[in-house]
């Protein structure tokens, strides 16, 4: 029905991203605001980042940041107001089942070093919409969807930033098993932004391409392009599918 | 554009399918995070945990005002969570830290070290006559027993004898809103929210001192 435009998302997600539940409900309400690209604007900053291995530092970043906060993008711009038909489940809920994930989506994207700072952004965002969330919505999608925002920012910021010469001294120091997969998040982090994100939303986040497509901005196919040029090179980066 | 054949993509690439699972010492370092900066923020609508005691494992959970619930095995705590992120907000954490005060005092209480409570209480899952009830309810005194009929003279309705009893049946914060001190005229026990057993308990608990 409605054609969707290439780079605008109708202000209800309606494939399975957010809001996709089966319910009742989901097609009526809603009038058909757009929220003045709000949603759209999480994706934008991925064609600007693209250019090659480092992202290039973005002049009116710290303007723009505010505009990423996602209790805007999902309480007040109402996308997900609930009408509480169907309870939200207690956050605790939340961050026991999804939190894990998560966190592994913020290693792939951002590193371990900024993995555990992106992960609580995440969280405590989420926190502050979640009673805004419509019951029923794809969570982990929701949740994949803030992490996403919070890694642009940070890859930003990184940029902003000269390069530490060493680690920060001051971060726990990983665990056996962190050290395990800090190859792999080595490696990741030697794809280019758009590969390291597809890669990560569908092979980590476990999600469709069509999801990781909304998210990332882009058709479905040129998703699942760049998440197989993606681990065509981290196959001959990490190793022959070898290691584990 | 409706590809019905999914391209030869590596299918749940064996990169990633073998990564250990996080480990527990991370988990809880986020989680200690997560509820440091969500009471910051002002975000921590609904803190709780567990404790056990000599009636089962007790759940309490406190509100920025004060211990909104406690609440018996018997009521499922699982379902007690999802009536109070319905009932009074989502953003509900276990955060153990704001219930210091409230399980050590009720430690305390089944110790027999302890008499009364000194915890501000958030009454905001009770209304109208039922919150009023209980409000009266703390003028039991450790160890005394009132009647259903008693309560309703002290609550301004001498006729809703029934209604105390649904009062205490509901009340959200037992043990420490002393429910269990209210008995039948006849001097049998009635009904508890946490079961006769429990009921029976407390007093015994009480008489003893």
């Amino acid at each position: 029905m409605g054609a969707e435009l290439p780079h605008v998302r109708p202000s209800r997600p309606s494939g399975g991203l957010v809001g996709g539940g089966p319910r009742p409900d989901i097609g009526r309400g809603r009038p058909a605001t757009r929220e003045r690209g709000r949603i759209d604007i999480g994706s934008e900053p991925i064609q600007r980042v693209s250019s090659g291995g480092r992202p290039l530092p973005l002049p009116s970043a710290s303007a723009e940041g505010r505009c990423l906060r996602d209790d805007l993008t999902f309480g007040a711009a109402g996308a997900f107001t609930s009408e509480m038909s169907t309870p939200l489940p207690p956050f605790e809920e939340i961050v026991t089942t999804h939190g894990p994930t998560v966190l592994r989506v913020c290693r792939a994207v951002l590193g371990p070093m900024d993995a555990d700072d992106a992960w609580s952004e995440t969280f405590l965002a989420a926190l502050r919409a979640y009673p805004t969330l419509r019951p029923g919505s794809n969570v982990k999608a929701w949740l994949v969807t803030i992490a996403h925002r919070k890694a642009i920012d940070q890859t930003r910021a990184r940029a902003r930033r000269p390069l530490p010469v060493d680690p920060l001294p001051e971060r726990p120091a990983p665990s056996e098993a962190d050290r395990r997969d800090g190859d792999l998040w080595a490696a990741m982090q030697a794809l280019p932004f758009k590969q390291r994100v597809a890669v990560t939303y569908h092979y980590v986040a476990g999600m469709p391409y069509a999801d990781v497509a909304a998210l990332t901005g882009g058709s479905q196919d040129a998703a699942r392009r760049a998440a197989a040029d993606g681990i065509a090179t981290l196959r001959k980066t990490y190793g022959e599918g070898g290691q584990r | 554009m409706m590809t019905t054949h999914e391209p030869r993509e590596p299918e749940r690439s064996d990169l990633f399918v073998a990564l250990p699972a996080i480990d527990e010492e991370t988990t809880h370092r986020l989680h200690d995070r997560l509820v440091r900066e969500a009471q910051t923020a002002g975000l921590l609508d609904v803190a709780y945990r567990t404790i056990d005691s000599p009636v089962g494992p007790l759940l309490l959970a406190a509100t920025a005002k004060g211990l909104v619930r406690v609440a018996y095995g018997c009521e499922d705590h699982e379902k007690v969570l999802e009536r109070l992120a319905r009932d009074l907000s989502p953003r509900i954490l276990h955060a153990p830290a704001r219930l210091d005060a409230a399980a050590k005092e009720i430690d305390e209480y089944f110790a027999g070290l302890r008499q009364g409570f000194d915890l501000p209480v958030d009454f905001s899952l009770a209304r109208g006559f039922r919150r009023l009830v209980l409000t009266r309810l703390r003028a039991i005194g450790y160890g005394q027993t009132a009647s259903y009929a008693a309560i309703a003279v002290a609550a301004g309705n001498p006729k809703a004898v029934r209604a105390v009893g649904t009062a205490c049946a509901t009340n959200p914060i037992p043990v420490v809103v002393p429910c269990h001190r209210v008995v039948r005229s006849d001097g049998s026990l009635g009904q508890y929210v946490g079961g006769v057993d429990a009921k029976k308990a407390l007093l015994t608990l009480e008489a003893a001192a």
